[in-house]
């Protein structure tokens, strides 16, 4: 369940833990030991059911989430619409509260206020108070967060955001992409150790992505944990270290970014020259192709490490000559595309059985 | 106290922009026309006519920008997605409350003190008088107002923005009835009705402690013990009501 963070029997067995002998004390032995071993989050089994009213079906929107983000990292998390990406940020927040599971913030119970002082959030759709310019947000995010003012800091921040015009000018009165860069700023403005950005690039031209994934860059250089929920991939793919793929309200992946793309090597392409036949295609994937020609090109769709080997050899006991091989990855769009369709059909063998 | 005040701050200046204070003006010439118009009427008591008209219009007014301003204070946060900005703060929700209910009295404040000055400028260019009563009447109103904005914070805490209207509305006319149970719990002689009497004293505001106009009118003014009581009862009730908001709110789910 958390391969990666359960690395001594001790962590294996306070994390595996089961609320049946030795409740208390266990519980107690797991919430000190939270903060030295370095989590910023740690969720285990998190539930969450809501119950709009007694007319209506309850929606369970998390189904024992487990997810675990260390000092440092940036943690890429990702799932469809409706998979509990934002109940999560919520819970995490302390604005909802779980129906089952464990929660730890910074080492704190979910939305304990030592822990929320040292976070920073940005929501899916911004929104601030339409009267207030953008340089009044950002002194009033630093009132409601307990740090200095410091207005020369907050104007440099805007500038930097490519938003300095911001800082006098109403909120109202800001597009949609303005008005995220200000969310980014509020965020930011306090120096958390924690980012929860949820759809940071949502509205944002493709110069202000620049500047906001060079923003991102530079906080992850300067050690803060970065929690990112987007449906760009691309930019998941470049700036995170760890990514988790969720589906409804489940933990479906997780691991670190080269290694969930690693063993995805989506095509191999082998070039040379001379004799070959279309005999090497023999044993390969079948969508895999020989394309002749001078030079002539092999195609392998979705092999396994040992039929490219294979293939090799055949080409030079033909009489071959390699003169290059390329490998295709697949991004992580392709990963995330695989990953939720088995779930779904998953979740389909589930209901049929 | 920073968060509080912060808070406090962001509230005033929404209820400003949100141009309550053009009420006042309605007000001033409500004041001036009614004068105007009532006085000759009144053979020789132009000056209780217009301090009548001018303290329960203030009351009503300024009750009116409670309930109005007031019921929403916790909705609109809710419904404009700004509690996100607030709550992923180390914000207690209690701080919340207390912020948003001094925000709204700072400007009931500046709306009763701007209401008083153009009653006194009224009565002055009529010839009469302005004398301290006056100015107890004034704070005996701003307190009124404490206990309704308390009220309608506590009810917003709970339930929807209308129902929280209503239901100040209605807390602001039965308090004012409110001496009425005193009487009832007199006449009453059976143990159940005079134990729901007497609850009922204790759970419904005051407000008749301050809808008394005769020591103004009279020009007598109020005791201390009677200002004293006033004061007291008004801070209680109000604060209790902000507490009860403040625990309400952190046990609710903020699904926004």
């Amino acid at each position: 369940m958390f391969p990666e963070t359960a690395r001594s029997p001790r962590a294996v067995s306070l994390f595996l833990m089961t609320p049946v002998r030795g409740q208390a004390k266990a519980r107690n032995e797991m919430r000190r030991s939270i903060p030295r071993m370095e989590y910023v989050i740690a969720l285990h089994r998190l539930e969450k059911v809501y119950k709009p009213s007694v007319f209506r079906r309850p929606v369970q929107a998390l189904r024992g989430l487990d997810l675990d983000v260390r000092a440092g990292e940036t943690y890429g998390f990702l799932g469809l619409n409706g998979a509990g990406k934002t109940t999560t940020f919520k819970l995490l927040l302390g604005l909802l509260r779980p129906t089952g599971g464990e929660g730890w913030l910074f080492g704190r119970p979910l939305g304990d206020r030592r822990a929320l002082a040292r976070l920073g959030f940005l929501p899916e759709l911004p929104a601030y108070y339409p009267y207030l310019s953008g340089g009044e947000v950002l002194r009033l995010a630093r009132d409601l967060s307990g740090a200095k003012r410091d207005d020369a800091r907050d104007k440099r921040l805007l500038d930097e955001l490519g938003i300095g015009f911001a800082w006098s000018r109403p909120t109202r009165r800001l597009s949609k992409g303005q008005l995220q860069r200000v969310g980014l700023a509020q965020a930011l403005v306090h120096e958390p150790e924690l980012l929860i950005l949820d759809e940071p690039m949502s509205g944002l031209d493709p110069l202000a992505r620049g500047l906001v994934k060079d923003r991102l860059r530079a906080e992850r250089e300067a050690g803060r944990t970065i929690v990112l929920s987007t449906h760009v991939l691309a930019d998941v793919e470049a700036l995170s270290d760890r990514i988790g793929l969720v589906s409804e309200g489940r933990l479906l992946r997780s691991g670190r970014t080269e290694e969930l793309l690693s063993g995805s090597v989506r095509e191999v392409r082998i070039e040379g020259s001379g004799a070959i036949n279309e005999d090497v295609l023999a044993g390969m994937p079948n969508e895999s192709l020989l394309v002749p020609g001078e030079p002539w090109r092999v195609l392998l769709q979705r092999p396994e490490p040992f039929q490219v080997d294979a293939c090799l050899r055949r080409i030079i006991q033909q009489g071959g000559t390699v003169l290059g091989v390329e490998s295709r990855r697949e991004d992580l769009e392709a990963v995330f595309v695989r990953t939720m369709e088995n779930a779904g059909q998953g979740e389909d063998d589930r209901c049929a059985s | 106290m920073r968060v509080v005040r912060a808070i406090a701050w962001n509230t005033a200046v929404e209820a400003l922009r949100d141009k309550v204070l053009y009420l006042l003006l309605f007000f001033g010439l409500f004041l001036f026309g009614a004068s105007r118009l009532l006085a000759p009427l009144a053979l020789g008591e132009a000056k209780r006519i217009t301090l009548d008209v001018g303290l329960s219009s203030i009351s009503a007014f300024g009750c009116l920008i409670a309930i109005f301003v007031g019921h929403q204070l916790i909705f609109r946060e809710v419904e404009r997605k700004t509690l996100y900005f607030l709550f992923s703060r180390p914000i207690h929700r209690a701080q919340f409350v207390w912020g948003k209910f001094l925000g709204l009295y700072a400007i009931l404040s500046l709306s009763v003190l701007l209401m008083g000055v153009m009653l006194a400028l009224v009565l002055l260019a009529g010839g009469h008088g302005v004398d301290l009563s006056l100015a107890q009447a004034l704070a005996l109103i701003l307190v009124e107002m404490g206990i309704l904005s308390a009220i309608a914070i506590l009810i917003a805490s709970f339930t929807s923005p209308i129902l929280a209207g209503l239901f100040t509305l209605a807390a602001y006319l039965i308090g004012h009835g409110s001496g009425d149970l005193t009487d009832l719990l007199a006449r009453t002689s059976s143990p159940v009705g005079r134990g729901v009497v007497e609850g009922l004293r204790w759970i419904l505001p005051r407000l008749d402690l301050y809808g008394e106009l005769l020591p103004v009118l009279t020009g007598t003014g109020w005791t201390g013990p009677q200002l004293g009581l006033a004061f007291v009862y008004g801070s209680v009730y109000g604060a209790a009501c902000l507490l009860l908001a403040g625990v309400i709110l952190t046990r609710r789910e903020l699904a926004l």
